[in-house]
């Protein structure tokens, strides 16, 4: 029977696959491009040379904190999409600190914007589950909203306390080079960020917060079933009000990421990457 | 009475290392009631799902009208005549009962079938007496209206077989007989209908013919009106159910739970409001078992709930084990030495997503030994699951399948091996055997006289009068949520109850 599911998805998944496949040939090759040219293309760009490998990886791991993030929240039964938010508010964070970290020696300082970054998000999120756990906001909507927020403080950001020597351009100052998170050196370009590191750790230390501590029990069992939580003593909604600050956490650590990670010259600017990303 | 409906032969399915299904004959007669008997975990469900298209045999074949048919989806079943009346109903509470019926499968889907389903509707009330209110809402229906716009719509989709699968769960006793006169009347009218059902009065009552399952084989079939239930019972359980020990008399000791002058509000955010609970006393020792007796509804849930702290009182005061328990809430109940079977098992019992280990240890992995300073031994807390597994007899393959996959009775078992394993002081048990078979049933009461031979003390709370006289040591009989009296086990008689519990004023 799970075997035969098993192969069923399998199918499915392929299928999908496939037919995305056609669908878009038939559009290249509407618009007089060989399909075959553009896949051989499609392949160089994201994983040709070790260049564009570092930065397709390196791209990665935002997007994985945010999954990581999403993961927590949805097993405790609290479904927000507050992550773009979060991701800004986590990179705002960061730049400030960042900052004024130029004297901080370098591991220092690359902590220093990690940690402000997930403070950041943490905070961002803390909005979403306070309106949630007392006022009884559905944290979807508020979560939502809050999104739209989160764009216009970095807009005032960097046209205020943020912004940088030049004052006709809303960006921030150059981040000073202690705080740019290290890079893989022997990878053409630097593409590569060291931060990749963070993929694997997070992954598993999200799976044995889930499977192994008494509050990862305690936030499935609130997410699975509320009401026989309650009743055996466990606290739904502190499980989902920490599921909801932990996954701000991890999208403001990958807002931090975004800004820090492998590049010198990203400002945090009101089109956010960030946004971008996370949805 | 003779032509066969539907016919299977050497059905078999298994899960895994389980079968739930070894080689089934089972004939079915048009215009016959065919009970289909047996113990939970026995293949009745399984069966009936293998017949309804939702699982496919692993062997043997299914034979409708005499040519052989194969379901390969629920809708293949439907199409062909077969339907089933789930014991939670499939409608949606927010549509008409019209709507009900127009909202299925169907070829082209911009049609609009109001109003023909209106006329078969009326026809099918014509026919078999079946009568729906096309424009009423079903969340404004009682259940055993519910039920019945469930018969309807499956024939107004055609079924002329119908599988009932325990209907009297979820109804009052008229609402049964009620039931029973309709299903008499789709036999007569032609159709086929399996009764799957564990209460043997109703068998005897209603069907003509019998099917007994164990272990997932047929170990008996024939006319209902050559056999006994002690025959029936016999054939379900495979050997003689042993009696419950006999009761040694109550020795009391010091109070477990005494509650005084509770008032309770019917709105927790209106304490000023109408009461569901006042002035309730109760005193409970150690030793004993104190039942509480009353119809559904008298203020037993609240009563649950405001020992547990999950509900607020509005007054009143309430001491465990000696100490006064204000600030309730769940984690100090259970911290002070409770215990609760409840009666919602699905909604409050057990988290049916999570695995089995989990759920029996969900209290005690929160705590040294199995869990120091927030992480979990899982190996310690499965090994401490699978102990609790054989001491209380939780039948399953694996410690860590989800519990939701467990039959019913493995799952009260399992929910009672989370409860009994701390050696509670105090035990709320809320219709601790509903839906249970006769075994599993035999297997909790004993549990609980356990423990009252250890000394612990059980409030005892059920609808099943039966089940509370021959449980308890004294009986409260609770009414319109007052205590309106407190019998000792050897006067309690059903007339007794019954007449305290319709009587105006209390007694002492």
């Amino acid at each position: 029977m799970r075997i035969r599911n098993l192969s069923t998805r399998a199918l499915i998944t392929g299928g999908v696959i496939v037919a995305a496949g056609l669908i878009a040939s038939v559009i290249l090759l509407a618009s007089g491009v060989s399909p075959a040219a553009a896949l051989s293309a499609f392949w160089a760009g994201t994983f040709g040379n070790s260049t564009n490998v570092g930065t397709t990886l390196t791209q990665a791991v935002p997007l994985l904190l945010v999954a990581l993030g999403w993961i927590v929240s949805t097993r405790a039964g609290r479904l927000h999409v507050g992550y773009p938010g979060q991701v800004i508010m986590g990179g705002s964070l960061a730049t400030a600190v960042g900052l004024h970290c130029g004297a901080f020696p370098g591991p220092l300082a690359v902590v220093a914007t990690a940690l402000a970054g997930i403070v950041g998000g943490m905070l961002w999120a803390g909005l979403t589950a306070w309106l949630w756990a007392s006022r009884g906001v559905l944290e979807i909507i508020s979560s939502l909203l809050l999104n739209l927020v989160a764009v216009q403080v970095a807009a005032w950001l960097v046209r205020g306390p943020l912004q940088g020597p030049d004052a006709h351009q809303p960006q921030s100052a150059t981040f000073p080079p202690s705080t740019i998170w290290p890079s893989i050196g022997s990878i053409p370009g630097q593409t590569l960020s060291a931060d990749i590191v963070l993929m694997p750790v997070c992954a598993v230390i999200v799976v044995f917060l889930l499977s192994r501590t008494v509050f990862g029990v305690g936030l499935r069992a609130s997410g699975s079933n509320g009401q026989a939580a309650r009743w055996s003593g466990i606290d739904p909604t502190r499980s989902g009000v920490v599921a909801i600050l932990i996954s701000g956490g991890f999208a403001g650590l990958a807002g931090a990421a975004l800004l820090f990670a492998a590049s010198l010259i990203v400002q945090v600017s009101p089109r956010a990457r960030g946004t971008r990303d996370a949805i | 009475m003779d032509k066969p409906a539907l016919r299977l032969s050497g059905v078999s399915k298994r899960f895994g290392d389980v079968t739930a299904n070894d080689r089934v004959d089972f004939t079915l007669f048009w215009g016959e009631i065919h009970a289909l008997l047996g113990e939970n975990g026995a293949g009745k469900t399984t069966l009936m799902r293998i017949v309804t298209g939702l699982y496919q045999p692993d062997e043997g074949d299914l034979q409708l009208d005499g040519e052989t048919v194969q379901f390969h989806k629920p809708e293949h079943a439907l199409r062909a005549g077969i339907g089933m009346v789930h014991q939670h109903f499939t409608l949606v509470p927010t549509l008409t009962e019209l709507q009900n019926l127009v909202m299925r499968p169907s070829l082209f889907p911009w049609g609009n079938a109001s109003e023909e389903l209106r006329r078969r509707s009326e026809l099918i009330a014509d026919t078999t007496g079946l009568r729906i209110t096309p424009d009423r809402l079903v969340a404004d229906a009682s259940i055993g209206e519910r039920q019945r716009l469930e018969i309807v719509k499956l024939l107004c989709r055609g079924a002329r077989i119908l599988i009932f699968d325990e209907p009297s769960a979820a109804l009052s006793p008229d609402e049964w007989s009620e039931l029973a006169i309709l299903m008499r009347q789709l036999a007569a009218d032609g159709h086929a209908i399996v009764l799957i059902s564990h209460k043997l009065p109703e068998v005897f009552a209603t069907a003509d013919r019998y099917t007994v399952m164990r272990a997932g084989a047929v170990v008996g079939s024939g006319p209902v009106s050559q056999t006994t239930p002690d025959e029936l019972v016999t054939m379900m359980v495979g050997e003689s159910v042993p009696e419950r020990p006999a009761r040694t008399p109550a020795d009391p000791g010091r109070p477990v739970l005494t509650i005084r002058g509770l008032n309770v509000a019917r709105d927790p955010e209106n304490p000023k409001g109408p009461q569901v609970l006042s002035e309730v006393d109760l005193e409970l020792h150690a030793g004993e078992i104190l039942g509480i007796a009353g119809v559904a509804g008298s203020g037993q849930n609240e009563l649950v709930e405001v020992v547990m702290g999950v509900r607020q009182a509005v007054s009143g005061q309430i001491e465990l084990i000696g100490e006064p328990f204000e600030n309730r809430t769940p984690s100090r109940f259970y911290a002070a030495g409770g215990a609760l079977i409840a009666e919602d098992r699905h909604g409050i019992g057990i988290v049916s997503g999570m695995a089995l280990w989990e759920n029996i240890t969900m209290r005690a992995l929160r705590r040294a030994p199995l869990s120091r300073r927030g992480i979990v031994n899982t190996r310690a807390a499965r090994a401490r699951a699978r102990e609790l597994m054989t001491a209380f007899d939780v039948r399953a393959g694996s410690e860590k399948l989800a519990i939701g996959r467990l039959s019913g009775g493995n799952q009260q078992k399992a929910v009672l091996a989370r409860e009994f394993a701390d050696q509670p002081t105090l035990l709320i048990a809320v219709q601790p055997v509903r839906g249970l078979d006769v075994r599993a049933t035999d297997f909790v009461y004993r549990q609980l006289s356990e423990h009252r031979e250890r000394g612990g003390a059980t409030l005892l709370i059920s609808l099943d009068l039966d089940e509370v006289i021959t449980m308890s040591d004294r009986i409260a009989v609770l009414a319109h949520g007052q205590i309106r009296g407190v019998l000792a086990a050897e006067e309690a008689t059903k007339t007794r109850i019954g007449a305290l519990m319709t009587s105006q004023e209390s007694l002492s």
